[in-house]
C-alpha cells in the first residue's frame, strides 16, 4: 500500500485539523504535518490544499508583515472550516472503524 | 552582473521557473499562489542553510514542474493548457451577471408602471441574450472556470467574512435547512414554469389544470434535489443546475408581477388573452 496515495485522500482533514489548534502559514503548516508523523506530505501538496481550502471558504486569510524576507501569509479556521472539520473526522472515523472490522475479518 | 546572492538567485530561478508552470492562471490567482510560494523557498532555503543550491533545491522540492503540476492537482486548478485564458471565465460571470441586471430592471419596471406588455416580454427576451453568449463563451470548459475567477474569488471571500460575522447557528440553518429548501423551491418553480409554457404550447389548456401543474411542480422539486446531490459529486451536472437556477429565478420575477397590478393592465395576459391597449380588442 502506499502511504503517499492515502495521504492525498486524507490531506484535507490533516491541515484542518492541524489549523484547528492554531492558525499557521504554509512552511508552519508542513512543519507541524511532518511533526505529528505525516513524513511523506509534499510542500506543493500543503499549499495547493490550503489554497483550494480558502477559496472554498473554509479558511481566513491574514497576512503578517515581515522585517526579513517576503511576509507571510496565516491560514485559519472559520466557522465554516470548523463545520467541515466536524464531518470529515465523523467521515474518517467511520471509514476507519469499518476498515478495522473488515482487517479483523480478514485476519 | 547581478548585485544578489547565489542563494537569492537559486531561489528566485525556482520561484521564476514555477511562475512559468502556472502562467495560465488568472492573474490575481497567479500572483497570490507565487507570493505564498516565495515565502515558503525563503523558508526552505533557510531550512537548507549553507547547503542550498540548485540540486538541493530540486532534491527537497522536486522540480519546478514537478513542483507546480503537484500544486496545481491539490488546488484544484485544471490542468495546464485547459485554461483559455485569463479572461475566459471573467467573461462568462460578466454577462451572466448582466443578464440578472437586466431581468431584474425589467420586472422592477413592469411593477413601478404595472404594465406588462410586450416591451416587457422584448426586453426579457433580450435579457436571456447575454446569458446565452457568457455559455457559449466558455466553449465546453467545465461551468466552475467561473468560480477560479479573481472577482468570484472577491465575492466569495466578502461572502465568508460576512458569513463569519453571523451566529453560527445561522450557518448551519442556511446549509442544513436553507439549501435543501432553495433546492426543492427551484424545482417546483421550474417545473410548473416549463410545464404552464411548453405545456401550454404544446397541449393547449390542460397542460395549465392545477393538479397537472402541482404535479409538474413535485417532479421538479424531486428532480432538482437530486440534481444537486449529485452535483456535488460530479461537476458536470453543474451544467444543468445553472440554467435550471436561471428557469426558478425568472419564474420568481414572474410571480412577483402576478403579485401586481400589472397582471389586470391592458397588454399580455398570462390566460393566453391579450388585450389591445390602442383599439380596445382582445384575441
Amino acid at each position: 500500500m502506499d502511504p503517499s496515495q492515502l495521504l492525498k485522500g486524507v490531506l484535507d482533514l490533516a491541515v484542518l485539523a492541524v489549523l484547528q489548534d492554531e492558525d499557521g502559514y504554509g512552511y508552519d503548516v508542513l512543519r507541524r504535518l511532518r511533526a505529528a508523523g505525516l513524513d511523506d506530505v509534499a510542500d506543493a501538496s500543503v499549499y495547493g490544499t490550503l489554497r483550494r481550502l480558502y477559496a472554498a471558504g473554509a479558511l481566513t486569510s491574514y497576512v503578517q508583515p515581515s522585517e526579513e524576507g517576503p511576509h507571510r501569509k496565516y491560514y485559519g479556521l472559520n466557522q465554516t472550516g470548523q463545520d467541515l472539520l466536524a464531518a470529515s473526522t465523523k467521515t474518517w472515523k467511520n471509514f476507519a472503524d469499518t476498515m478495522s472490522v473488515l482487517l479483523k475479518e480478514a485476519a | 552582473m547581478s548585485t544578489m546572492s547565489p542563494a537569492v538567485n537559486v531561489v528566485a530561478a525556482y520561484q521564476g521557473r514555477v511562475r512559468e508552470e502556472l502562467a495560465d492562471l488568472p492573474s490575481a490567482e497567479l500572483e497570490e499562489v507565487i507570493d505564498d510560494i516565495a515565502s515558503h523557498l525563503v523558508d526552505v532555503s533557510d531550512e537548507l542553510g549553507e547547503d542550498l543550491s540548485q540540486q538541493t533545491l530540486v532534491s527537497r522540492l522536486g522540480t519546478p514542474q514537478e513542483y507546480a503540476a503537484e500544486l496545481r492537482a491539490a488546488a484544484g486548478y485544471p490542468p495546464r493548457g485547459r485554461l483559455h485564458g485569463p479572461s475566459h471565465g471573467l467573461a462568462a460571470l460578466a454577462l451572466g451577471a448582466l443578464s440578472v441586471i437586466i431581468a431584474v430592471g425589467v420586472t422592477i419596471s413592469v411593477i413601478v408602471s404595472s404594465r406588462l406588455d410586450a416591451a416587457a416580454f422584448v426586453w426579457s427576451a433580450i435579457a436571456l441574450l447575454p446569458a446565452l453568449l457568457g455559455v457559449m463563451s466558455l466553449r465546453g470548459d467545465d461551468p466552475s472556470i467561473v468560480t477560479k475567477t479573481g472577482a468570484w474569488r472577491t465575492g466569495q471571500r466578502a461572502l465568508a467574512r460576512m458569513k463569519a460575522g453571523l451566529p453560527a447557528f445561522i450557518g448551519r440553518e442556511a446549509r442544513e435547512v436553507g439549501l435543501p429548501v432553495w433546492w426543492a423551491a427551484r424545482g417546483g418553480l421550474g417545473g410548473i414554469a416549463v410545464c404552464y409554457v411548453v405545456g401550454g404550447l404544446l397541449v393547449g389548456s390542460e397542460a395549465k389544470d392545477a393538479t397537472v401543474l402541482s404535479a409538474a411542480g413535485f417532479i421538479g422539486a424531486f428532480g432538482s434535489v437530486w440534481l444537486a446531490r449529485v452535483s456535488q459529486s460530479d461537476r458536470r451536472w453543474l451544467w444543468l443546475c445553472v440554467p435550471l437556477n436561471a428557469v426558478a429565478c425568472t419564474a420568481l420575477l414572474l410571480l412577483m408581477i402576478a403579485g401586481t397590478s400589472a397582471w389586470l393592465g391592458p397588454g399580455f395576459h398570462f390566460n393566453g388573452v391579450i388585450q389591445d391597449p390602442i383599439f380596445g380588442g382582445e384575441y
